[in-house]
């Protein structure tokens, strides 16, 4: 249902779209984000309405509105309607959009596929809802033509984030996670330190996870009287998981922890943390990995062997900030988390170069440190953004069977090539989860 | 099977639900029967939804039947295929195919899309006549499935829908039968795949689609005229399409006929086809490359220099040297880091033949390049250029003899910097040492050399070794630095006191309240102090331990700056003694807002383990004081939290 009234699009589609196209072949890989030429920049740096990327948010909860708020600051893009399923967020993130461009343009659905249905013009969405959402929600608007920001993690299942990557490749679309310390130069830095053998030989990967247990709650709150549906709609809140009855505590933050909705205090961090690991050894991508069952409830302490000496340990402590990992060779290590200004490290000398090596990055890959800017620019010259769906679907996989490996209690071997666990076929049953009709993978 | 008591309690199942992984074969068994036991009771919903979910991981053929029984009710269809679907019997797949002729729409629905989440190539008939049902979600349910089976025949079914299809359901199954198209590529079945493909290329579909389906063709069929086409196309779909494909399709000939379309295409979709050459790590794209980096467009040229350094090959080393004396320094750089990147070693000899160039530049450069390379070889050579005449030379050959150097080269560079007055040059130098020392497997050696070497260095030098000896560490480094406080030299004085308080072990602690108690000058006790409550920081000490430091360091703080370093420290000991300490810097205007925040910080972590009273009483000042909102709503969260957990 649509809330406002919707508007007319002002500027000329078609007009639009041919910028696009041109600025789509102007964008080479140096050219980035230096892709809007200058006529088109109106007074102040402003990019005209015709030229500029269409964007819809989905969800608009705490993360959703601080990543609206952080995209509606670039010049090239501009939001034209959010979507949300509940109204007093929704109600935000319009405010948001409005009190941004000095109008009240911005139109609010409670249901994406009307929002789909009614803008056909929207090139790319903001995907930040609870996790339970992300693949089936990036999917879907992939197969609309859309681009996609989806905020971590990428997948509740393996089977989700399959889905995603067959998806993107198909139609090639473009697809960022919000794995956004992965265009942090602290970040950026540790794994470029490792990935260039600036560390002598790797032999351990540590990668930040955030306490608590791995046994999300499978149990249900206390019903509560359902809200009327334009206030909360809680069936388009479920989507795709099990259906449960209505409490307010889910959908004001306490679907974490819940199993049907939440990846539990491995995902939680880790969706971004063996990524940011996962970026320092590109050459490992295929090889077979053993998860040890570290006999706790939090994970900690949960090796994941590669072939030869090379090591990831999940960890829930040894960082000053949240989110951090640590790279360790035969030459010294590095560690970093939110919060440092510049990463701890085994030697002074090591961060010497600092500057010189994020830079030679950023222009060899031609990089912003700047996640959602990477991914407009990835939009207009149509290259893979830095966390593109083999990233997320990469570090996904690890995190999921983590958790397996914490649900069974015992070992397992994942194999990401054949996208399986090895001669385990009860590791196997839990690659997948059935959604609730009528959404289907 | 046993008897229940039908009773069952949520406290019993979830004790079920957490014993369920990590059984034997007979316990498997036990549990199955009990979560087939909770779904035959008149037991709640969430406790069936449970049972479901758990029969999933634990069930098998005889679980089968009490599921599929539940296909048709509409509060438990969805979990009994959530069970269903995890169970890898074939009986699943026969109780599915049952239901379809049972089940109306969305009930219909959910067991069509659970067939196509396993696969079921028994069910291509039924679902292909489902195709025709009147629901129209039942037939868009049924175009999924078929395209997630991903057959030959479930393509084929597809196929003869799409020639009945008109617009949007034309566009439906066409998506679909993408989707089975691309598992059958991925299956090596191009040639099966083709025909789909084509037609879809041709149907009247959203632009989207037939670029996708004419990737396809592409793919399968290796015409590599149709991708020129898209290459050269002007619609944006076709054009970005035709990139990927371009970069997909293996073979010497489509290297070939992308290297013309270089010659022909404007230069903004040459940058980026440049880049495809890069990613294709054809060979045969070299030399073109190599004549694009000589001149033209500048995003060209810098694109086709990446593209060398992803192509890797050598024979690429002596233009990229070349464009080290390029004018334009964007140009240089992508050079050198190009260079840097090519991984035959044959580039070495290359590398270090030029480290006799006249040219400072480039030889500071070719330097650079000897330490990212790690060509050892060339150690030497660059141990000589630390005599180099040019300042920039010199400096650039200590930065890479410190990566590359060992124990060896050690008491060269301490000799080096005995002898140095430069004070660029020192540091480097320090710099150097360091990295030997802290990677050096004898640390005592180490120690020993410094430690020499400081007995015979000026006062400019001598602050450069007393950091050294803390990159190394251990007591017998902390005794000599502590000696060194006593150097009549002012600036070695405070050197020695700088690095005592960035010392990186506990066994420093002493020292620094030592300093902090004992010093006769101001500077030095305040230093000592800073020193001394960094360590209440450091995580890898004990809380206990941590704890005792900030109460010595009370009595004596004068300052905000260190008030604020004792809080800080505070917030992160969390505990009622942490929480006692802070309670008096909530009345002191300079430090106020941090001591709220500590704290908060404390508060948020150690809710209930902390002195209950004390707690409440932080948090009711935090909330008189506080200018923040955000704070004053958080603490009065908390403090609601307390009462109710009273």
């Amino acid at each position: 249902m649509r809330i406002t009234d919707p508007i007319q699009t002002t500027g000329n589609l078609l007009s639009r779209r041919q910028f696009l196209k041109r600025t789509i072949a102007v964008s080479g890989i140096f050219a980035v984000p230096y892709i809007i030429p200058a006529s088109a920049l109106g007074k102040g740096g402003a990019v005209a309405p015709s030229e500029r990327i269409l964007m819809a948010s989905i969800g608009a909860g705490g993360r959703g509105s601080s990543d609206l708020s952080w995209m509606i600051g670039e010049q090239d893009i501009q939001f034209i309607a959010v979507c949300e399923a509940r109204k007093d967020r929704r109600d935000r993130a319009k405010n948001i959009v409005d009190e941004k461009y000095g109008n009240k343009d911005c139109v609010a659905y409670r249901d994406f596929r009307e929002m789909y249905s009614e803008r056909k013009d929207i090139d790319a969405v903001l995907i930040a809802t609870g996790d339970r959402w992300h693949a089936l929600l990036a999917t879907l608007a992939m197969k609309a033509g859309k681009d996609v920001y989806c905020e971590k993690p990428g997948s509740m299942t393996i089977a989700e984030g399959q889905m995603l990557v067959a998806t993107a490749k198909r139609y090639g679309r473009i697809f960022q996670t919000g794995t956004q310390r992965l265009s942090q130069a602290n970040f950026v830095f540790a794994a470029e330190m490792a990935r260039t053998g600036r560390l002598g030989k790797l032999h351990t990967l540590r990668a930040h996870t955030a306490g608590g247990s791995s046994y999300t709650s499978k149990t249900w709150l206390p019903a509560e009287p359902e809200p009327p549906k334009d206030e909360m709609d809680w069936d388009m809140w479920l989507g795709p998981c099990p259906w449960r009855p209505y409490n307010s505590r889910y959908t004001h933050g306490g679907w974490h922890g819940c199993y049907d909705f939440h990846t539990g205090c491995i995902g939680e961090w880790g969706s971004h943390t063996i990524t940011q690991c996962l970026m320092a050894i590109p050459d490992h991508y295929n090889n077979v990995l053993e998860f040890e069952f570290p006999n706790n409830d939090s994970g900690s302490g949960l090796v994941i062997s590669y072939p030869g000496d090379l090591k990831m340990i999940l960890d829930a402590t040894g960082w000053r900030g949240s989110c951090g990992n640590k790279v360790e060779g035969s030459e010294g290590w590095i560690s970093v988390a939110d919060g440092y200004e510049r990463p701890e490290v085994s030697d002074l000398s090591l961060l010497k170069d600092f500057d010189k090596i994020v830079q030679d990055y950023m222009i060899a890959n031609d990089r912003p440190m700047n996640h959602v800017r990477d991914f407009f620019n990835c939009v207009r010259n149509r290259r893979p953004t830095v966390s593109n769906p083999g990233m997320m679907h990469r570090s996904m996989s690890m995190v999921h069977a983590a958790n397996i490996c914490m649900w069974l209690k015992r070992n397992v071997k994942w194999d990401p090539v054949k996208q399986e666990f090895i001669g385990d076929p009860e590791a196997n049953r839990l690659c997948s989860r059935a959604m609730r009709e009528p959404w289907r993978a | 099977m046993k008897k229940y008591i039908f009773a069952i309690s949520a406290v019993l199942l979830a004790r079920m639900i957490l014993s369920s992984s990590c059984l034997g074969a007979e316990a498997v068994t036990n549990k199955m029967e009990d979560f087939i036991g909770v779904l035959k009771s008149d037991v709640g919903l969430e406790q069936k939804v449970a049972a479901c979910r758990e029969l999933g991981l634990v069930g098998n053929k005889e679980a089968v039947p009490v599921l599929a029984g539940l296909l048709s009710d509409e509060k438990l269809a969805h979990m009994a295929r959530y069970g269903l679907e995890q169970i890898p019997d074939p009986a699943v797949d026969e109780a599915f195919r049952t239901a379809l002729d049972k089940l109306k729409g969305q009930l219909l629905v959910g067991v069509i899309n659970s067939i196509g989440d396993r696969r079921d190539v028994v069910a291509i008939e039924p679902l292909s006549k489902l195709l025709k049902d009147s629901d129209q979600q039942v037939a868009r349910a049924a175009a999924a499935a078929l395209g997630r089976i991903g057959t030959v025949e479930a393509g084929k079914a597809l196929d003869e829908a799409i020639d009945q299809a008109k617009s949007v359901e034309l566009q439906f199954l066409c998506e679909e039968l993408l989707a089975c198209a691309g598992t059958l590529v991925s299956q090596r079945k191009e040639s099966k795949a083709l025909g789909f493909y084509e037609k879809m290329s041709k149907a009247d579909v959203a632009g989207r689609i037939k670029a996708a389906a004419t990737r396809g063709v592409i793919l399968c069929s290796g015409r590599i005229n149709l991708l020129v086409e898209q290459l050269n196309s002007d619609d944006q779909l076709m054009f970005a399409m035709g990139l990927r494909v371009a970069q997909e399709l293996k073979g010497r000939k489509v290297t070939s006929a992308l290297i013309f379309q270089v010659g022909r295409l404007p230069a903004e979709k040459v940058i980026q086809l440049v880049q495809v050459l890069g990613k294709r790590k054809d060979k045969a794209a070299v030399k073109e490359l190599i004549t694009l980096t000589k001149n033209g467009d500048k995003n060209v040229r810098k694109a086709a220099i990446t593209a060398l350094a992803e192509i890797g090959d050598s024979s690429a080393a002596p233009v990229l040297m070349e464009l080290l004396r390029d004018t334009d320094s964007e140009i240089v750089q992508i050079a050198s880091i190009s260079l840097a990147s090519l991984p035959d070693p044959a580039v070495n000899a290359d590398v270090v033949k030029m480290l006799d160039c006249p040219e400072s530049v480039i030889r500071v450069r070719m330097l650079d390049l000897v330490g990212q390379r790690r060509i050892k070889k060339a150690l030497p050579v660059i141990m000589n250029a630390m005599d180099d005449k040019d300042e920039t030379v010199r400096i650039a050959a200590i930065r890479n003899v410190g990566v590359m150097a060992g124990m060896e080269e050690l008491p060269v560079l301490l000799d080096k910097i005995i002898k140095s007055t430069n004070t660029v040059e020192i540091s480097t130098l320090e710099k150097a040492v360091s990295s030997i020392c802290s990677t050096g497997s004898d640390q005592d050696v180490c120690v020993q050399k410094l430690t020499e070497t400081l007995s015979k260095a000026n006062p400019s030098s001598k602050p450069a070794l007393l950091r050294a000896l803390r990159v190394v560490g251990g007591p017998a480094a902390l005794k000599v630095v502590r000696g060194a406080i006593a150097d009549s030299n002012k600036n070695v004085h405070s050197a020695a006191i700088r690095v005592l308080g960035e010392w990186k072990t506990t066994d420093v602690v002493p020292v620094l309240l030592e300093l902090a108690k004992g010093s006769s000058e101001q500077v030095d006790k305040i230093l000592g102090l800073r020193g001394y409550l960094g360590m209440a920081s450091r995580r890898e000490i004990p809380q206990k331990e941590r704890l005792a430091i900030c109460k010595e360091a009370v009595s004596m703080i004068q300052r905000d700056e260190e008030k604020k370093m004792l809080l800080g420290a505070l917030g992160s000991i969390a505990n009622a003694g942490s929480l006692n300490l802070v309670m008096p810097y909530l009345d002191e205007p300079g430090v106020r807002i941090e001591a709220a925040a500590t704290v908060m910080a404390i508060a948020e972590k150690r809710g209930r383990k902390q002195n209950i009273s004390m707690a409440k009483n932080a948090l009711q000042k935090v909330v008189k004081i506080t200018d923040n909102p955000s704070i004053a709503k958080r603490a009065e969260e908390l403090l609601q939290q307390i009462e109710k957990e009273k």
